[in-house]
């Protein structure tokens, strides 16, 4: 029971904290076009009436099934998404509808770290004029501060100085998400949404990238939103855990009390899908999340779960729930405790 | 004695690059039996894929299979004319592949290439193989299965392509099924049903399933038997249990150390994660000795200078590495857990 | 599918009046005018004024363009300067033999090209394959009107199976046997352009197709090896192709003036060089009208027959 007392009182502390970010009933939609002149006929609702902060040095872990709008609400935080509704603050500065113009000062301090690295490294530029990009960019260094901090941001990812010299398609997965790493840290970031950082790696690469990350945010003090599919890494890493399902977050709450005692059916059933850590604690018969999640474009009515919720009761098909105020919030009606 | 339903012997396996041959699979040697379930884990370019596609000579035409026997209810596969192998595939052994997305035709639509598969290896025909193709789709739990026949697969989702795919590799109730990485495409939540699925198959046919992933969470979920595999060698052979209870090789400890965990409770940012230092090597620039040794802990001389033979160790165990094969050193390390990784 | 086609035919309409408009302005900005062509140069000067002002001429360059573009929308194509036959006519009476040079020609290049690009791909990097890709590439680089005097010298003059050209026998009975006669020749040399080019791309194509995954699995499932390829494969293969063919269809018509110079070939190839060289603006303007069409159409054609055979895609 300890730690759980100190991770409350971390928890606690961060949020007596102005939030780094903040998301107030923000929608995110993506029009489906139709007809001669492409008029709209609906809408996909990536992100669908999501309020949430994000405190300084925190990691916010970001759950759910492929599809449910987790990667959407990273690119909305950094403005990367016009939000159909709602409102943004980053620092306590409201950017809904900041221009580009407005937004460039800004961001230097979010950064995005994706999921294949290689996708988003220029091939024909060398590392060293990779990282150096940023820096000119935002005006942040002189030529000679440029090439130090280049070789400070090799030293801080773990990879040789003489990497500069090199391009990307010279790296493995690993290094390459090193890179990545240091292509967003060059511009120093206060908060950095890590988008399946880890997902392409092999497991022993994994192990490696996920305590560079962490190493990184004690050191810089950076604040992280993690999103990610694989709940072994979004637990190890995480300080407080979201859990999301069509657009909306059903379960958000510090990351042991989740883990340990989930309050949503779906956050339960998300937590028994994944696979045991030894053959022991293998279950004859083991209750798994049935079907598939519904279309975001037109979601079910009431609570979104209800159609492949086990303890689903009339209330739930009519009555959308919201997420309560308590430490460890849950949107059910009928939550497990 | 009974014939195993699979003997792989000394298996090497190779692959034509524009820098020469190349070896990918090194004297690889495994058997299984009738019902159970054998999980070969290993990251990428340990040669898992290419292990379980030389069983029905899938490689493609720069896969070479340098030696070795892979002999099925005791007939070598590697002597069977092309003709001969054609009958096997799909009706005594099948496959299933990594990505669900690209494993269907785009262009037929999921009764055509299931039907297809029915045909192929049996008398039905017609309105009969239309009908039991139905069955398979509703024995896979896939709803409304009769409008799924007429679909394309891209109207799929991932994990019913992935189940679309494993009828079609139950359609001929095969002895063997190879599942190469079922379900490394899939979400959490489709991968349980997946893996549930094939256990319930199983369960109801005594299908062995040679099943290959990099995850040690699904072998946690499915293994009998467990064949850890390192840049092309076999590294570490046991049941499940022990394994997961006790790795011997250094790199089995430090992959089950590296997996992080739901089950064990955490701290904030006050633990970190027992990570092995480096990469995989390149399969053309192996390092001399212990493929692993460069990246490994308990590295010594020896380990540099020569390759260390696949020793038994203890109870249907098996283990490359030096430590477990000198006699002097094995003690601090078998008992250490991998801790000081 | 209708919305799509529909909004596709709608987009055509502003896009066919921007090419009239440069092709107008680029037919004006060149030498010469159908008068200089047309008469005897010692013709006195106030006739020729009289004979532009009868033509229209001298009216300022809008005026002239509107005035065929009100007659366009009356449906009306005018009348040729030098002939002074309709427009409409002349384009109708020379279209049937440039379709039937151009189809035949991308029918045999097909039958070709097809069969030796899947065996090409198929045998990758053999000897066979090498040499397909050899003269592929020596089909693509020989010129038309070389390959076309040369197999003129070859079948007419050396061995007097074939006929230098036109599409029938001058004074003789005509029928489709002395047309298709005729239409060997030039028909062979588009096809020889077609099969250098396709062959390579089908090889490509099918070879992409080659390394899919789900070829693998029609493998796994046990297969024959020669279905996996011509029916596993070959449809996959065969849709890039359907692109290509598409676009292939406004390349033969280019292709067709030059072959049908060489073989008097009375199509409308040789209707265009005619009319560039009198200055006939009406037909030139009827057959870039018609050209551009043609390039629409079979783009629009291609596209809808692509959505029927890869159920992948869907128009909306």
């Amino acid at each position: 029971m300890t730690t759980n007392t100190v991770i409350h009182e971390d928890a606690l502390a961060a949020r007596s904290a102005l939030p780094i970010a903040r998301l107030d009933n923000v929608r995110t939609y993506y029009p489906i076009r139709k007809g001669v002149f492409s008029r709209t006929d609906g809408y996909v609702r990536a992100v669908d009436g999501v309020t949430l902060n994000i405190y300084p040095g925190e990691t916010l872990g970001l759950v759910g099934e492929s599809g449910c709008g987790k990667s959407s609400i990273g690119r909305t935080i950094l403005r990367l998404e016009d939000v159909h509704e709602g409102r943004i603050w980053f620092n306590e500065e409201e950017i809904t509808h900041y221009s580009d113009r407005r937004m460039k000062p800004l961001r230097t301090q979010m950064q995005l770290i994706f999921q294949d690295p290689y996708a988003s490294l220029n091939p024909r530029q060398r590392i060293g004029e990779l990282l150096a990009e940023p820096l000119r960019a935002h005006k942040l260094s002189d030529s000679r501060g440029t090439a130090m901090e280049v070789d400070h941001l090799l030293d801080l990812v773990g990879l040789p100085r003489a990497s500069k010299e090199r391009f990307p398609h010279e790296f493995s997965g690993g290094q390459r998400q090193r890179i990545g790493i240091a292509r967003a840290l060059s511009v120093q970031p206060k908060l950095i949404v890590c988008d399946e950082p880890v997902s392409a790696l092999d497991v022993s690469i994994q192990a490696q990238i996920l305590n560079l990350l962490q190493d990184l945010q004690k050191e810089l003090g950076l604040t992280y939103l993690f999103i990610a599919h694989g709940l072994g890494a979004v637990k190890y890493i995480s300080t407080r855990i979201a859990v999301m399902y069509l657009g909306q977050i059903v379960e958000l709450g510090d990351k042991n009390s989740l883990f340990d005692s989930p309050r949503h059916p779906y956050t339960k059933l998300l937590l028994e899908a994944n696979p045991v850590s030894h053959p022991r604690l293998r279950q004859r018969e083991k209750v798994v999340l049935e079907g598939e999640a519904p279309n975001p474009a037109d979601p079910p009515k009431g609570c979104r779960f209800h159609t492949r919720c086990p303890y689903a009761q009339a209330k739930c098909q009519e009555e959308e729930p919201r997420l309560d105020g308590s430490l460890h919030a849950a949107a059910c009606h009928y939550p497990l405790w | 004695m009974m014939v195993p339903l699979l003997a792989i012997d000394q298996l090497s396996v190779g692959f034509n690059t524009d820098n020469g041959e190349v070896t990918v699979v090194e004297s690889l040697s495994l058997t299984a039996k009738e019902g159970e379930t054998i999980c070969i884990v290993g990251e990428s370019g340990s040669g898992k894929s290419v292990a379980s596609q030389s069983i029905l000579r899938l490689l493609g035409e720069n896969g070479i299979i340098q030696q070795g026997e892979i002999r099925f209810k005791g007939d070598n596969l590697l002597n069977k004319s092309e003709k001969e192998l054609r009958l096997i595939r799909g009706r005594d052994i099948a496959i299933i592949f990594q990505e669900p997305m690209t494993a269907l035709n785009p262009v037929f639509t999921v009764g055509h290439q299931l039907r297809e598969a029915i045909t192929l290896h049996s008398k039905r025909k017609g309105r009969e193989a239309t009908e039991y193709a139905i069955d398979l789709l509703r024995q896979v739990g896939i709803p409304r299965p009769e409008s799924v026949m007429r679909d394309y697969p891209h109207t799929l989702s991932g994990g019913m392509r992935q189940r679309a795919v494993i009828a079609m590799a139950i359609a001929s109730k095969p002895q063997l099924l190879i599942a190469d990485e079922p379900t490394t495409a899939l979400d959490v939540t489709v991968q349980a049903q997946i893996l549930q699925l094939l256990k319930g198959l199983q369960e109801g046919s005594g299908t062995t399933i040679l099943l290959i992933t990099h995850d040690l969470g699904v072998v946690a979920e499915m293994a009998d038997t467990v064949v850890v595999m390192y840049a092309g060698q076999i590294v570490e052979q046991a049941d499940a249990g022990s394994l997961f209870d006790r790795p011997l090789h250094p790199y089995t400890q430090g992959l089950i150390h590296a997996m992080p965990s739901l089950q064990t409770r955490t701290g904030v940012n006050d633990e970190r994660l027992e990570s092995i230092p480096g990469t995989v090597p390149a399969l053309n620039r192996l390092p001399q000795g212990c493929r692993f040794h460069p990246r490994c802990a308990y590295s010594q001389d020896i380990c540099k200078q020569s390759s260390p033979p696949l020793v038994t160790a203890g109870d249907n165990r098996l283990v490359r590495c030096w430590l477990a094969s000198l006699p002097t050193s094995s003690e601090p390390y078998a008992t250490s857990g991998g801790q000081a990784l | 599918m209708l919305p799509y086609i529909t909004r596709r035919l709608l987009i055509s309409i502003p896009v066919l009046l921007g090419i009239t408009v440069i092709s107008f302005i680029i037919m004006k900005l060149a030498p010469g005018n159908p008068v200089d062509m047309l008469i005897d140069p010692n013709t006195p000067p106030e006739l020729l004024d009289a004979k532009k002002e009868m033509l229209g001429l001298n009216s300022s360059f809008i005026v002239q363009y509107w005035h065929w573009l009100s007659g366009l929308l009356h449906g009306q194509l005018g009348y040729s300067f030098s002939s002074y036959a309709p427009v409409a006519g002349m384009i109708g009476e020379r279209i049937g033999p440039t379709l039937l040079l151009a189809l035949t020609a991308l029918l045999i290049g097909l039958l070709i090209a097809i069969p030796l690009g899947i065996a090409s791909a198929v045998r990758h990097n053999k000897a066979f394959d090498h040499t397909m890709t050899g003269l592929a590439f020596v089909g693509l680089s020989i010129p038309p009107f070389f390959l076309g005097l040369g197999l003129i010298y070859l079948f007419t003059l050396k061995v007097h199976w074939l006929p230098t050209g036109g599409m029938s026998t001058l004074g003789g009975e005509g029928g489709i046997g002395d047309t298709l006669r005729h239409l060997i020749l030039p028909a062979s040399v588009l096809a020889v352009g077609i099969v250098g080019k396709k062959i390579r791309y089908i090889r490509a194509s099918m070879l992409d197709v080659l390394g899919q995954e789900y070829l693998r699995t029609a493998r796994a499932k046990g297969v024959k090896e020669s279905l996996v390829v011509y029916k596993h494969a070959l449809r996959n293969a065969l849709l890039p192709i359907l692109t290509v063919i598409g676009t292939e269809i406004p390349v033969l018509l280019g292709g067709s003036i030059l072959v049908e110079q060489i073989f008097q070939w009375p199509g409308i190839g040789q209707l265009t060089m005619q009319s560039i060289l009198s200055r006939d603006y009406p037909t030139l303007m009827a057959l870039n009208l018609a050209a551009a069409i043609v390039v629409m159409a079979s783009n629009l054609v291609t596209d809808i027959l692509y959505s029927f055979a890869d159920p992948r895609i869907q128009y909306r």
